[in-house]
C-alpha cells in the first residue's frame, strides 16, 4: 500500500509540474501587458518599464518560470500584479470559503444522491424510480449559474427566504453563514446529486442481480440486510470513484457559483484576476485547485482498497 | 448500541441536520438582510438630521490603490475615496470650485502664483497635522508620480504654518481646479512610515470616515471619525462598499435591501428598477465628471483617409446619434455633439449641426476623392458596457460606403493604442468637464499623452493657450465656446455620441448625499443620513 501511495505521490507531481506549465504558457500568449494596464493610458513608458523590473516581468520566460516554481515549492506563489500583495496571503483568505461550501455541496449531494439511487433500484419501474431518474436527468442537464439565478429570482426576491448574496464565516455568525449558503450549496450539489443517484441506482440493480442476493434473501436475511450489507457495498466502488470526478466538477462550478452569489471565494478570484490580468494571482489559484483535485483523487483511491479488499490485495 | 444501529442514527441525524438547515432559512424574512433604520435616533423629526446607521453601498469594481491617490487610474473610484480622503476644494452645484481643506485661495495671474490659505486645527486619521508642509508634500508626490494635475508648477513655498503658494512656471486658470478636485490629501506619516504599498490599501485623510476593513472582493468599511473637523458631523456610523460584480446579483441584492444605494448598475437593470416607486434614481446633470464616448479617427496620420477634413465632417454626418442613443444605449445617456453634454455650461447652442444624412455624407466623400468610399479598421474595447455600439457604427458606415472591420483589442493593447498610434478609428470614452482648455489639452492637444495620433490643428492649440491663460471667468468661457466650434464644427477631431448619466440607484431614505449633484461620482458622505 505504501508502494501505491509514494506511486501515486509521484505521478501527482508529475500531473502538477505540467499543470503548472500549461498555466503559465497559456497566461504568457494572452494578449495585453499587465503592467501597462495597472498603470493606464498616461503612463510614461519609463514609469511601465519601473513596473515591469518591480514585478519581474522583463525578465526571460524561462527565468520568470523556474524562479516562480521555486518560490512555489517554498510556499511563495508570488507578488500580486493587482494589489501588491502575497498571492499565498490572497489565497489563504479565498480558499477555506470555497472549500467550506463544496464540502457541504459533496455531504449535500452524497446524503441524498446515494439513497436516492438504492431507492431508485429497489423500486425499479416504479413510480418513484420514474421520479428519480426525472429529477436526476434534470440534475444533470441545467447548469449551476441558471439553477442560482432561478434561485435567487424565487426564493430571495419572491419568497425572500434567503438572502440574495455575500458570505460570512460561520465562526462569525453562525445563523447568517447558513442563510447565506443554502442557496449556493444547493445550486452546486445538484448536478452531483444527480449523478450519484444514477450511478448507485446503475451499480444497485447489478449488484442485486447477483447470485450472492439471491442467496441472502433464499436464507431469509431482511431486504434491510440484504441492500446495505451486501448489495451496497459491492455497489459503492463506482459511486466512490464518482466522488473523485464530482470533487472536481463541483470546484469547477464555484468559478459561476461564486460570482452568482458574491461569494469571496476561489473561484470569483480567479474571474477577477483573469479580468486583472494578474496572472500571478490565476496561476496561483490553478496550481493550489490542482494540488486538492489531485489529492482528492489519491484519497479516493487510497479508499479502493479499504472498500474492496481484492484491490488492495493486486 | 450495535454498528448497524449507529450507522442509522448517524444517517437520521445528517438528513436532520440538511432539513433544518433548509427549514432555519425558510424562515428569514426581507428586514433581516437588511439595516433597519430603527437603530436611528430622534425618528419623529424627519426633516432634521439624524445620526447612526450604516450606509450600504455596492460596486461592481473595487480598486487596486484606495489611499496612494497619485497613482489612481481614472475617477471611477472617487466615490470610494471621499468618505476618507479630502481635498483642497469642492465642486458645488453650478461647477464652481469651493474650498473644503483650504479656507480660501487668491490667484494672482501676474505673478504667476496661487496661494492656499488652509483651515487650522485639521488632523489627519493618524494624528499627524495638515498643514502647510502636509499640502507640499502631497503636490511634490503628484509630481514625483508625473501626473498632468501638476504640470506647469515651477516650485512650492510653504509661507507659514497654514499657507501655501504655489509658483507656475505660466499663468494655467485650470490649474486651480485641477490642484483643488484632484490631489487627496494623505497623511505624509503614515505614507512614508509604512510605504507606497502599504499606503495604498490603508487611506489615512482627513475625511468623516475612517478606514476599517477591506476584504478583497467583498467589502470595504469606513467608520465613523469621532474627531472629524466640521463639528456635528458625520451622521451616519459608517459606510460598507460591497463590492458585487454580477449586475443580476447586484440588482436583485438592492431590491432586497441589501444595500442601499447602487452604482454603476447596467442601464437595462437601472430602467426595471425605475419603475418601481420605492426606488430613487438620480442622474447626473451638471455637466461635471460625465464620460463621453465617440470615435476618434487617426487624422494625425497624412496617408490616412481620416486626415481628408471632408472624409471627418461626411462621419458627422453618416452617423444617427438620435436613434443610436434611443435604440441600442436605450437610456442611461444622452445625446451630445460636442465636448460634454449638450446641457453643459461650455457647450456651444451656435456650432453648426451635423444631422443624420447619409446623402450629404456620400456627396463628402465623393468630393474628397473618395467616391465608392474606401476601407478602414474600426478599434473597439471589449471591457467597455457598450459592446453593441461597433456593429452599429460599421452598418452606418456601410451604408455610405465606408468598409469598417471592427478589431476587438483588450485593455492594455488599447492603452498603448491611446499613447502611439493607431489604424482608422478608435473607440472614444473620456472625461469632459466643461473647463476645456484643462481636459482638451490633456486628451486633444499635440501636449497631450493621450489620442497622439491625431490632427492638432493650430487654432484649437491657441484656444486652448488661450483659455489657459486667461485671467477672469469671461474670457475663458468665451474661449470655452470658441474651442467648440473649432473642434466640432472647423475641424471634427473626434466624433462625438453621448454621455452618460451615471445613474444611481437608491432608496429614497438617503438624506443629503449629494449623489450626482455636483460631480460624477464624488458625493458628500459627511452629510449623508438616513430617515426613518
Amino acid at each position: 500500500m505504501i508502494a501505491f501511495i509514494i506511486r501515486r505521490l509521484l505521478q501527482t507531481v508529475i500531473v502538477l509540474i505540467m499543470v503548472s506549465l500549461i498555466v503559465f504558457s497559456i497566461l504568457q500568449v494572452l494578449p495585453g501587458d499587465p503592467a501597462r494596464t495597472l498603470l493606464g493610458p498616461e503612463a510614461s513608458p519609463e514609469q511601465v518599464e519601473q513596473i515591469r523590473e518591480e514585478l519581474g516581468l522583463n525578465r526571460s520566460l524561462p527565468v520568470q518560470y523556474f524562479t516562480w516554481v521555486g518560490h512555489a515549492i517554498q510556499g511563495d506563489l508570488g507578488k500580486s500584479i493587482a494589489f501588491r500583495e502575497d498571492v499565498t496571503g490572497i489565497i489563504g483568505e479565498h480558499l477555506p470559503k470555497t472549500i467550506y461550501i463544496s464540502i457541504l455541496s459533496m455531504v449535500l449531494a452524497i446524503i441524498i444522491g446515494v439513497p436516492a439511487g438504492i431507492i431508485a433500484a429497489i423500486k425499479r419501474g416504479g413510480k418513484i424510480d420514474s421520479l428519480i431518474s426525472v429529477v436526476a436527468n434534470f440534475g444533470m442537464a441545467v447548469p449551476a449559474f441558471w439553477l442560482a439565478v432561478l434561485c435567487i429570482y424565487f426564493f430571495s426576491l419572491k419568497l425572500g427566504w434567503f438572502p440574495v448574496q455575500g458570505y460570512t464565516s460561520p465562526f462569525e455568525d453562525l445563523w447568517l453563514s447558513t442563510q447565506q449558503v443554502i442557496m449556493p450549496v444547493i445550486c452546486l450539489a445538484f448536478a452531483a446529486l444527480a449523478s450519484f443517484a444514477r450511478q448507485t441506482r446503475s451499480a444497485m440493480l447489478e449488484v442485486i442481480m447477483q447470485d450472492f442476493t439471491r442467496t441472502a434473501r433464499s436464507k431469509g436475511l431482511k431486504e434491510g440486510t440484504i441492500i446495505i450489507k451486501h448489495t451496497l457495498k459491492n455497489a459503492i466502488i463506482p459511486v466512490i470513484t464518482l466522488v473523485g470526478l464530482q470533487v472536481r466538477n463541483i470546484v469547477g462550478s464555484t468559478i459561476f457559483i461564486e460570482q452568482v452569489f458574491n461569494i469571496p471565494g476561489m473561484g470569483r478570484l480567479v474571474v477577477q484576476s483573469i479580468f486583472n490580468q494578474d496572472f500571478v494571482v490565476v496561476q496561483g489559484c490553478v496550481l493550489v485547485i490542482a494540488i486538492i483535485v489531485a489529492l482528492t483523487n489519491l484519497l479516493i483511491d487510497i479508499s479502493y482498497g479499504y472498500a474492496d479488499p481484492r484491490i488492495r490485495i493486486k | 448500541m450495535t454498528k448497524r444501529k449507529s450507522k442509522f442514527l448517524y444517517l437520521n441525524a445528517m438528513i436532520g441536520l440538511i432539513i433544518a438547515v433548509i427549514l432555519s432559512g425558510c424562515s428569514v424574512s426581507k428586514s433581516t438582510t437588511s439595516d433597519s433604520p430603527s437603530s436611528l435616533q430622534n425618528q419623529e423629526d424627519l426633516g432634521k438630521p439624524q445620526y447612526g446607521g450604516l450606509l450600504k453601498i455596492s460596486s461592481p469594481i473595487e480598486p487596486a490603490n484606495l489611499g496612494n491617490p497619485p497613482e489612481q487610474v481614472g475617477s471611477g473610484f472617487l466615490h470610494m475615496m471621499t468618505p476618507v480622503l479630502e481635498t483642497l476644494g469642492k465642486f458645488d452645484e453650478k461647477g464652481v470650485m469651493q474650498p473644503l481643506l483650504a479656507e480660501k485661495w487668491e490667484t494672482d495671474p501676474q505673478a504667476k502664483t496661487i496661494t492656499y490659505y488652509l483651515k487650522k486645527g485639521i488632523k489627519f486619521h493618524d494624528g499627524t497635522d495638515f498643514n502647510a508642509e502636509a499640502v507640499k508634500w502631497n503636490l511634490e508626490l503628484f509630481q514625483k508620480a508625473k501626473r498632468g494635475e501638476v504640470n506647469g508648477i515651477n516650485s512650492i513655498d510653504v509661507v507659514d504654518e497654514s499657507t501655501v503658494r504655489v509658483n507656475l512656471e505660466k499663468w494655467n486658470s485650470s490649474l486651480n481646479n485641477a490642484l483643488c478636485f484632484w490631489i487627496q490629501m494623505i497623511s505624509p506619516t503614515a505614507y512614508e512610515k509604512n510605504g507606497k504599498d502599504w499606503a495604498a490599501i490603508h487611506p489615512v485623510g482627513t475625511g468623516a470616515f475612517m478606514y476599517d476593513n477591506w476584504e478583497r472582493g467583498v467589502t470595504i468599511k469606513y467608520k465613523k471619525n469621532e474627531n472629524y473637523w466640521q463639528k456635528g458631523l458625520p451622521y451616519l456610523d459608517g459606510i460598507e462598499y460591497k463590492i458585487i460584480s454580477d449586475p443580476m446579483t447586484a440588482s436583485a441584492a438592492f431590491q432586497q435591501r441589501e444595500v442601499d444605494a447602487s452604482f454603476y448598475l447596467p442601464v437595462d437593470r437601472v430602467l426595471e428598477l425605475e419603475k418601481n416607486d420605492q426606488y430613487k434614481v438620480v442622474t447626473l446633470q451638471t455637466g461635471l465628471g460625465n464620460r463621453e464616448n465617440g470615435l476618434i479617427p487617426n487624422s494625425g496620420n497624412p496617408d490616412s483617409p481620416w486626415a481628408n477634413l471632408k472624409v471627418r465632417e461626411a462621419l458627422a454626418y453618416a452617423i444617427d446619434r438620435k436613434t443610436i442613443v434611443e435604440k441600442v444605449l436605450k437610456g442611461g445617456y444622452e445625446v451630445t455633439d460636442q465636448w460634454g453634454p449638450m446641457t453643459g455650461s461650455s457647450y456651444n447652442k451656435d456650432v453648426k449641426k451635423f444631422e443624420f444624412n447619409p446623402e450629404k455624407a456620400k456627396k463628402l466623400l465623393a468630393e474628397a476623392g473618395y467616391p465608392n468610399g474606401f476601407k478602414t479598421k474600426l478599434i473597439s474595447w471589449p471591457g467597455l458596457q457598450h459592446e453593441s455600439l461597433p456593429p452599429v457604427y460599421q452598418s452606418y458606415l456601410k451604408e455610405v460606403g465606408i468598409d469598417a472591420e471592427v478589431v476587438p483589442v483588450d485593455t492594455a493593447r488599447m492603452y498603448d493604442l491611446i499613447g502611439t498610434e493607431w489604424d482608422g478609428l478608435m473607440y472614444f470614452d473620456v472625461i469632459t468637464d466643461p473647463d476645456l482648455p484643462l481636459y482638451m489639452e490633456r486628451y486633444l492637444s499635440k501636449n497631450a499623452k493621450l489620442y497622439v495620433n491625431i490632427d492638432h490643428p493650430e487654432k484649437v492649440e491657441e484656444l486652448i493657450s488661450n483659455g489657459k491663460a486667461a485671467t477672469d471667468p469671461e474670457t475663458k468661457q468665451q474661449t470655452n465656446l470658441e474651442l467648440q466650434k473649432a473642434a466640432f464644427e472647423e475641424n471634427h477631431m473626434f466624433f462625438p455620441l453621448a454621455v452618460t448619466t451615471m445613474p444611481i440607484v437608491m432608496y429614497p431614505n438617503i438624506q443629503d448625499s449629494g449623489f450626482n449633484e455636483t460631480y460624477g461620482n464624488v458625493y458628500s458622505p459627511e452629510k449623508t443620513w438616513l430617515s426613518k
